[in-house]
């Protein structure tokens, strides 16, 4: 069982992805923002990061993305946005994002990641 | 490189090799274009290739089964035999629409991926996909349909989506957005008085108007036929 966290603006979809992964046994806490994100990644009790790409106070979505996984420092991050342009997957992919979800559907393979990341 | 398997249809195979595993195929044309009676032929091959398969119908899975036992397909057995699933949307998906909460995946999706692990299905068509990304607004077609594809991809089914296509701006909105998602797209169409024809506009991402069209008849016992004479040795 692992601590992860979940950062999206739309309470929707925290809701679903908290309840969902908590109902897992997984401890899950959640973030509306970037700057709250980043507060609570600061105190490095998280396993795994699943984050939206276009959040209010985020930079543009390269330079957040470069700048989550380095803050990361290592932590397997999971990104969720609608589609993607090349360029977003591209820059993902470089910076080592363990997985790259396209909302809605694929929030359905959340259990396959948790998997993946945790075992079992 | 993903292995190649067979669409089904021969003249489609004997110019492209088949397609690609695990990818998705958009079969879109107007009413009465063959669309139903090609997606038959999918599930076939599947049948002949020894895989399991899945039909999501809009239409009753009795009927779709006597329509393939017409064209000597063995639907019937294999539905008996759990090769072959077949699934109503007038049950499958009960008071359930794309448009509930575009923000989260449907629950029908989920319950579409335990039938799938269940049956260990390779082979899936959704006739129709209308279900799935008709949504409102529809601003949000392109990201609804983006994830729709790309979910496909990840159950790692190869899957045929078969779309009724009409004159209006949405219709041809969504047509166009799954046509850009999926990897093959093939069009069915008659004119009174002349001749069906399939034309693949997209085939593995390469460019679209790629194939002549491809005359087709639609014979009893048999189904999808080419009409082109056959080729000198």
């Amino acid at each position: 069982m692992g601590n992860v966290l979940i950062v999206d603006d739309e309470s929707a979809i925290s809701a679903y992805l908290a309840k969902l992964i908590s109902g897992l046994g997984h401890h899950v806490a959640t973030a509306s923002s970037a700057s709250e994100m980043l507060a609570k990644l600061e105190r490095g009790d998280c396993h795994l990061i699943i984050a939206d790409i276009l959040l209010p106070d985020a930079p543009v979505p390269t330079a957040w993305i470069q700048e989550l996984c380095r803050r990361a420092k290592g932590k397997p991050v999971v990104l969720m946005t609608g589609a993607p342009s090349p360029e977003l997957i591209a820059c993902a992919t470089k910076c080592g994002v363990h997985a790259f979800l396209s909302k809605p559907f694929e929030l359905a393979f959340i259990k396959d990641i948790l998997k993946t990341v945790f075992g079992g | 490189m993903a292995d190649k398997i067979k669409l089904g249809v021969t003249f489609f195979d004997d110019c492209f090799g088949g397609v690609s595993s695990g990818c998705q195929v958009l079969c879109h044309g107007r009413s009465g274009s063959g669309k139903s009676i090609l997606a038959c032929h999918f599930l076939n091959q599947a049948l002949l290739d020894g895989d399991a398969a899945l039909l999501l119908t809009g239409g009753r899975a009795r009927d779709t089964i006597t329509v393939a036992e017409g064209f000597g397909m063995p639907f019937s057995k294999a539905a008996a035999d759990k090769q072959l699933t077949l699934l109503e949307y007038a049950s499958f998906m009960q008071d359930q629409d794309a448009s509930a909460n575009p923000m989260l995946p449907p629950q029908a999706f989920m319950d579409l991926q335990a039938v799938i692990e269940r049956h260990s299905v390779r082979r899936l068509v959704f006739d129709t996909v209308l279900p799935w990304v008709d949504i409102h607004p529809v601003t949000r077609i392109a990201e609804h349909v983006y994830s729709f594809t790309h979910a496909l991809e990840r159950l790692g089914v190869t899957s045929l989506l078969t779309l009724t296509t009409s004159v209006s701006d949405p219709s041809f909105t969504l047509k166009n957005r799954l046509e850009d998602d999926c990897p093959v797209a093939i069009h069915l169409d008659y004119s009174q008085g002349a001749h069906r024809v399939a034309k693949v506009t997209k085939y593995l991402g390469a460019p679209r108007a790629l194939s002549a069209p491809m005359p087709f008849v639609i014979v009893p016992g048999t189904g999808i036929v080419s009409e082109a004479p056959p080729a000198l040795p």
